[in-house]
């Protein structure tokens, strides 16, 4: 169900903002989508990567000579071949992130079970996997480091020798006057410890690749389902000591990313090295154990000593807490986790006093990389557990204290503590809507109706930001080095011989529908049916349209991609009315351009079709009129307004778009067992204009899923050897349409003031329902043990356990009263 | 190869497949396939040859007698979602076979394929050990049978030796009222890893007393267990029994050594072993008792 709540005015528009049909649905519901290992070259070769049992052991010895005897077995590569054909990794970090070696094979030692360590070209995939299990290899174990706050300990094993420390960055965030905070406060709430647990996003689509190298032009082109390939391209270029542009990359449909294919690199570097050593084209295709091993995990963090001043009625202050993201053995896209939390520091929220003590760790665990809500979800979690910790704590109402905290519509556009502006939005009005479609009244009387039955019911909300369009100047707050700021994005739309309207774009979609949304604004700005315009699939950089952003990553699209694509197709819409005007003898005023022609307006045998015009100029040009210079390929960069953030305050607008997501979850646990049954759920977003509902709506769907699942069922559980215990979807149990309950949804519509368009991106969520289903446990534990819900991953034994004790339980938790 | 490389066999008889497993060193025998190539692709376990009697028709019957039903070792849990002898006579069966993964995990895996895994999340071992089942075995030369009791005998193990194959599990049909239930504690989401299972099975004499009261706890040991100081209490009760509680109570749970894993700790394990007893026995009596009142 799907309700448009929607009182803004609306330009008039024939087909952006509908539900046209999806352009990408027919090829793929017909399974004629060409994904990766869709990809067939001829000659290919094909890759087995062995990988390491350990999580850290230094390796004595290793000896292939029986693989490389195998039957068709073509080559084989390792660690100490790597060490010379390759120069590590850039770090993004400054030291002692930056000193941290990475190699695309294990070097010396593994740092993390499944890290790569041998590779073997095969014939078949199957002959290379055989002659995998011929290789030989000595370890000798070392004891594993497998805690962030772990790692930080003066006896800690070392991941990275050469960097001397577990930490990759450092970094203390203070705006506003947190101590002044405390002073004033009525109450100060103390958290001693909480928990955001790893997880990931499992996309259907494993990580897959053919590379092929051409030693006439010294050229290597990656057929591949990488998702940000020129940021890819800025760390493979160094390490291969080639210039970037002879690395050419090749998308097409990509099933599902969630970010986790943002750092392939590391993969993709293997492949490049085998294909120009075996000279021929190298096929890599992952298997789902090996993506949940060595693929990319979410960021893990702990939260310790949080201090919350409040004032009686449940106001808060500010915060102040201590957080150590662990970011598993390397850092790649890391330390950006480090700033990118700060987009959304008061979430929704009107405090103004912050101080976090942020420090990033490297454990022997699969590296992080970004994943759907990254690095955000994890401080709008922790923002949300102190909300409703207040309220349990102060025996408020949660409903109450979110409403009484949150940043006002009239307040819009906001500046947060850290000069963040928030364009628009209506918090209170979201969260209305969300307890009216469960109808909250009812829960709440059935609630005490099902007291002593053995079940208890339990409600919460989750309120969040999808912060979008990252202003990547923030990475200067890492490391002051960086070149980097703002953020862009290319499209190309054109006129084809024939009149065509043809559209490219740098971006590299995986389920969010950008061939249809960029064919509806298209179609808007040049008067044609969106079944008439053909969007290019992915993203390829031979087609020359892309920046150094380009890619489908951190909820950008619909700013930044269909930024371009509106820029290039208005630049194409000057040109075609240029001509029209010229070949129709009329005014450019009096064109206008409907159903694939240009007419003199109210003459409408004074036309000329975009086949005529396109005949023009590309087949015809003596005739040209005279004095035009048009070409019908058209290109536009769109750049957001952003400026460079101020290093040494941790201050600026570090994104241009906020979307809100507030979710309302009402749950049974059976008191009994601890098992969790999800009764009703309400998901309410506003993302600005919408281009397309229901492509908007599919997203939050399945951000919803996505959450639920990491909220009761989804966990990457390490032991203390840095055995991965949970690399199958046998011990993952990744959530399934089973588990996800019927979802109720609505929208407002807060158009952005910055953006192109009106819309934000929204793709990632905030993590909502990890949110919404710990407050709504929180609630459980208020009529129970009174436990605290201080982890985000709640499964049935752990609320069990929460619901039997009512004094460990409630450890660490105090509210000291200020006279 | 996914699977390291073996050799394949298919018999075309019961006899064949016999001499066959006896043939080969180190066969194994692919019924369903659903757990065994799993095994074998995550290079677990491993056998030289995979003898296939998925094809075996004789394998497949189910069939109706006076005592009792019979199960062929080969039937897939969606024949027995669909059969209706078994709708008629022991629906628990059918009711259990449904909650198994999904429809295509059901459209090849086998009830035999289930007991001879005999993980301690498998479904058929605690529900037949409950019914008092039979299974036949068919060996050289030799045919032998046992109850399921004795078949199961440790994780992952079962009383069936080198050479032989299971061919049919009898299942007893009940001449007085009865109840069945089976109640598992799935831990990651909907129906997906039963952690522990409570299974029961009772029934009244003409007295309107319980008796053949069966609870069987797995997930808690290495094979399903008899929980015979519940049985004892409950044996000789009447059905409208109002105290299931402390019946349930008798059963000394610190006794149990369950195992501890990523899915669930021993100790909580251990916590739900008189929960879900409770409730397995409540299911069946509720049972019993509609069939008496009848």
């Amino acid at each position: 169900m799907s309700t448009l709540v929607t009182d803004q005015k609306t330009e008039a528009t024939r087909w952006t903002g509908k539900n046209v049909p999806r352009k990408e649905d027919e090829r793929l519901v017909k399974g004629q989508g060409r994904f990766a290992d869709d990809i067939r070259r001829h000659n290919e070769a094909h890759v087995y990567l062995l990988r390491s049992p350990y999580g850290h052991a230094r390796i004595r010895s290793i000896d292939v000579t029986a693989a490389n005897n195998s039957p068709g077995v073509i080559c084989t590569l390792t660690g100490e071949e790597v060490a010379v054909l390759q120069k590590p990794f850039m770090e993004i970090a400054p030291p002692p992130g930056g000193l941290m070696e990475d190699y695309c094979l294990a070097v010396g030692k593994v740092h993390f079970m499944g890290e790569p360590v041998v590779a073997i070209l095969a014939e078949t995939e199957e002959l290379a996997r055989d002659a995998a299990d011929l290789v030989d290899i000595e370890y000798d174990p070392l004891p594993a480091v497998v805690d962030g706050e772990a790692a930080l300990q003066s006896d800690a094993p070392l991941v990275h020798e050469e960097a001397g420390t577990n930490v990759v960055w450092h970094g203390v965030y203070d705006w506003g006057d947190i101590q002044g905070a405390v002073s004033r406060a009525d109450k100060v709430v103390k958290i001693d410890r909480l928990h955001f647990h790893r997880f990931t996003s499992t996309p259907i689509e494993c990580n897959a690749a053919v590379v092929e190298y051409y030693p006439g032009s010294g050229e290597y082109t990656f057929w591949c389902n990488n998702t940000m390939p020129q940021f890819a391209a800025m760390f493979m270029g160094p390490a291969l000591g080639i210039p970037t542009d002879r690395l050419h990359f090749v998308t097409q449909d990509i099933g599902g990313s969630f970010g986790n294919k943002i750092t392939t690199y590391v993969y993709l570097t293997i492949c490049a090295i085998l294909a120009k050593k075996s000279g021929r084209p190298v096929k890599w295709t992952e298997y789902r154990t090996d993506h949940i091993l060595g693929g990319s995990h979410g960021n893990e963090r702990t939260f310790r000593n949080i201090v919350v001043p409040v004032m009686a009625d449940g106001t808060i202050l500010g915060i102040s807490a201590t957080a150590i993201d662990d970011a598993g053995a390397f850092p790649r896209y890391e330390p950006l986790g480090s700033v990118i939390w700060s987009q959304v520091v008061p979430n929704v929220y009107r405090f103004r006093d912050v101080k976090i003590d942020f420090t990033q760790v490297v454990t022997n665990k699969c590296p992080v990389g970004p994943n759907r809500g990254y690095s955000r979800l994890q401080h709008m979690w922790m923002v949300e557990r102190i909300v409703d910790i207040v309220a349990h704590e102060l025996h408020l109402d949660p409903i109450e204290v979110r409403k009484k905290n949150y940043i006002q519509p009239e307040q819009m556009p906001y500046e947060t503590p850290n000069g963040c502006v928030y364009d628009s939005g209506d918090y209170p009005r979201c969260l209305d809507l969300a307890l009216e479609l469960i109808d909250y009244p009812k829960w709440r009387e059935r609630q005490i109706m099902a007291l002593g039955s053995g079940k208890i019911i339990g409600i919460g909300i989750g309120s969040t930001l999808d912060s979008g369009t990252n202003n990547f100047g923030q990475a200067r707050i890492i490391n002051p080095q960086l070149p980097f700021s703002g953020n862009g994005e290319v499209s190309n739309v054109k006129l084809d011989l024939y009149g065509e309207v043809v559209v490219t774009i740098g971006t590299t979609p995986q389920g969010q529908g950008h061939e249809t949304t960029a064919a509806q604004v298209v179609s808007d700005i040049l008067g044609i049916d969106p079944d008439h315009v053909r969007v290019l699939i992915g993203h390829d950089n031979a087609r020359n349209v892309y920046t150094g952003f380009s890619g489908t990553y951190a909820s950008q699209f619909a700013v930044t991609g269909l930024g371009a694509v509106q820029g290039a197709a208005e630049k194409l819409r000057r040109e075609i009315v240029q001509l029209a005007a010229g070949v129709l003898q009329a005014d450019e005023s009096e064109i206008e351009l409907r159903d694939g022609s240009a007419f003199v307006r109210g003459q409408e045998q004074r036309t000329i079709p975009f086949i005529g015009l396109a005949n023009i100029v590309f087949a015809n040009n003596a005739t040209m009129p005279a004095g035009l210079d048009v070409s019908l390929n058209c290109t536009y960069t769109y750049r957001p307004p952003f400026s460079v953030p101020d290093v040494e305050r941790k201050f600026g607008n570090l994104t241009l778009t906020y979307a809100t997501q507030i979710h309302a979850c009402v749950l049974e646990v059976d008191a009994q067992t601890g098992h969790t049954t999800i009764l009703d759920y309400a998901a309410v977003d506003d993302s600005g204009r919408l281009i397309h509902p229901q492509i908007v709506e599919g997203q939050v769907h399945g951000a919803a899923g996505l959450g639920i699942g990491g909220a009761l069922y989804e966990a990457l559980e390490y032991d203390e050897e840095g055995q991965l215990l949970t690399s199958n979807f046998y011990s993952y149990k990744a959530v399934t349409a089973v588990d996800v309950p019927m979802m109720k949804t609505a929208a407002i519509e807060s158009p952005s003031p910055f953006s192109p368009n009106g819309a934000k991106g929204m793709g990632e969520g905030g993590g909502a329902p990890l949110h919404a289903i710990c407050s709504a446990l929180q609630d459980v534990m208020r009529q129970t043990s009174g436990a605290i819900i201080t982890d985000s991953f709640n499964p049935s034994e752990r609320v069990y356990w929460l619901m039997q004790d009512t004094t460990k339980g409630r450890e660490g938790v105090s509210v000291e009263e200020r006279a | 190869m996914l699977l390291k490389e073996l050799s394949y066999v298919r018999p075309n008889s019961v006899e064949e497949a016999i001499e066959l497993l006896n043939t080969y060193p180190d066969a194994g025998i692919l019924a369903g396939g659903q757990s065994l190539i799993n095994v074998l692709k995550m290079r677990i376990g491993a056998y030289s040859t995979l003898v296939d009697i998925s094809a075996l028709k004789e394998l497949q019957q189910i069939r109706e007698s006076m005592g009792f039903i019979s199960l062929g070792a080969a039937t897939t849990y969606d024949d027995i979602i669909h059969s209706p002898t078994i709708m008629l006579n022991r629906p628990i069966l059918a009711e259990t076979a449904i909650r198994i993964a999904d429809q295509q995990v059901r459209n090849r895996g086998t009830i035999g394929g289930n007991c001879c895994y005999n993980d301690p999340t498998c479904h058929f071992p605690p529900l037949l050990t409950a019914m008092g089942a039979t299974m036949l075995i068919a060996g050289k030369d030799k045919r032998s049978e046992m109850t399921a009791e004795e078949f199961f005998t440790g994780y992952y193990q079962t009383a069936l030796e080198p050479g032989e194959l299971l061919v049919d599990i009898r299942i007893p049909k009940p001449q007085r009222p009865y109840g069945d239930a089976f109640v598992p504690l799935s831990v990651g989401g909907t129906d997906v890893l039963n952690a522990v299972t409570v299974t029961a099975h009772l029934e009244l004499n003409a007295e309107g007393k319980l008796t053949e009261v069966r609870l069987v706890a797995a997930g808690v040991g290495p094979r399903p267990l008899r929980m015979t100081a519940i049985e004892k209490v409950l044996d000789g009760q009447p059905y409208h029994l109002s105290d299931v509680a402390s019946a349930v109570a008798t059963f000394d749970i610190s006794a149990l050594e369950p195992p501890s894993d990523v899915h669930a700790s021993g100790e909580y394990r251990r916590q739900m072993v008189p929960v879900l007893t409770e409730r397995a026995l409540k299911t069946a009596l509720e049972q019993v008792g509609r069939g008496y009142r009848e």
